[in-house]
């Protein structure tokens, strides 16, 4: 069987990013499967140019072409994280580093206490997190900018983290429309809930450390191990 | 005749299971081909069925990839772990007790009420 040059690889990996396939891991399987096909097909008709076998090869894919299975992975793929998340979560409060987060707790209210729960300190350990996540949005999309125009493979988990970056920020942020309307940052209000507060600072504190820091490195030693030989 | 399209949709994880338990590892485009050859184009699994299946199963950790060179392009095969060996089990003895359960109605030893 008449195997495909270096060349109809390549043309085969632009045919796909064409079609919306923007992350290796997808494009790599994609790609082998189109030409697989397209050998079987010249094999048996010889006539068809390189170009009609591959039409023929994609037209299999159905009407949506590569859209379902590009959703059906993103799915996949936001589970497999969420999963991430939820299996550090039980880790972080089933060990001593349980001790950590009470202490962060009440490190965070003896600050709004001693402060007298003025509302500008509140204000600052409130929105701190917001500023931080927006700060690691805005690099994580100044780096995957960086490697696409260095034309570096993108894994379909760096685009869902992103995804995921910008749903976080704006849960975070939505909720101060109405905490101003509710006028929330008034001393009397925060001293009155100071603990409750205290504790969902505390935990939003905790989500962003294990969804920003350690999600993304666990993802990164997983996928490396499977991909690095790929990249040779 | 094609077979029950609906028949293999609701079947189709415990067939693909069963093709990868049998060859240690497959790609999917071995997976579609041999389901072809070996039901003779009775089973027509599509890539629009077969990728997103694939990739759920990979989520669960019941699949595992690994990906290896094959002349100029990269090649990513399909192999069952350990949870997705006792979930093979689990599915093909339910699939048999079910073909078992619908033998009752097409051949009945019974008198019809």
């Amino acid at each position: 069987m008449k195997k495909l040059t270096s060349q109809q690889i390549n043309s085969l990996f632009d045919f796909v990013k064409k079609h919306y396939v923007n992350w290796y891991d997808l494009q790599l399987e994609l790609v082998d499967h189109l030409a697989t096909d397209i050998e079987k097909i010249i094999e048996k008709n010889s006539q068809l140019s390189f170009e009609q076998a591959r039409d023929l090869a994609f037209k299999k894919f159905g009407i949506t072409g590569f859209y379902d299975i590009i959703k059906a992975k993103t799915h996949a793929m936001q589970k497999h994280i969420l999963k991430l998340l939820a299996n550090e979560f039980y880790n972080f409060f089933s060990s001593q580093k349980i001790f950590g987060f009470i202490g962060l707790w009440f490190l965070i209210f003896e600050i709004l206490f001693f402060t007298n729960f003025n509302d500008w300190v509140f204000i600052i350990i409130f929105y701190s997190p917001l500023v931080f996540s927006m700060f690691y949005i805005m690099k994580y999309q100044i780096n995957k900018n960086k490697k696409a125009k260095q034309n570096k493979k993108i894994l379909l988990y760096e685009n869902v983290l992103f995804q995921e970056y910008i749903i976080i920020f704006n849960l975070l942020t939505q909720p101060t429309f109405f905490l101003v309307s509710h006028n929330f940052f008034d001393p009397e209000i925060i001293s009155k809930y100071g603990i409750i507060i205290s504790f969902i600072l505390a935990f939003i504190y905790l989500f962003l450390y294990l969804d920003i820091f350690i999600v993304p490195k666990k993802l990164k030693i997983e996928y490396s191990r499977i991909y690095q030989f790929a990249e040779n | 005749m094609k077979s029950n399209k609906k028949l293999i949709q609701g079947n189709l994880e415990s067939l693909v299971l069963k093709m990868i338990q049998d060859n240690g590892e497959m790609y999917a485009y071995e997976i579609i081909q041999t389901a072809q050859k070996i039901t003779r184009d009775k089973i027509n699994i599509t890539e629009g069925a077969l990728y997103p299946l694939l990739h759920k199963l990979e989520e669960k950790n019941i699949l595992k990839i690994e990906i290896r060179s094959i002349g100029n392009r990269k090649r990513k095969y399909y192999k069952l772990t350990e949870t997705g060996k006792k979930e093979t089990q689990k599915q093909l003895h339910a699939l048999r007790e079910f073909i078992e359960t619908m033998q009752i109605f097409l051949k009945p030893k019974y008198k019809p009420i």
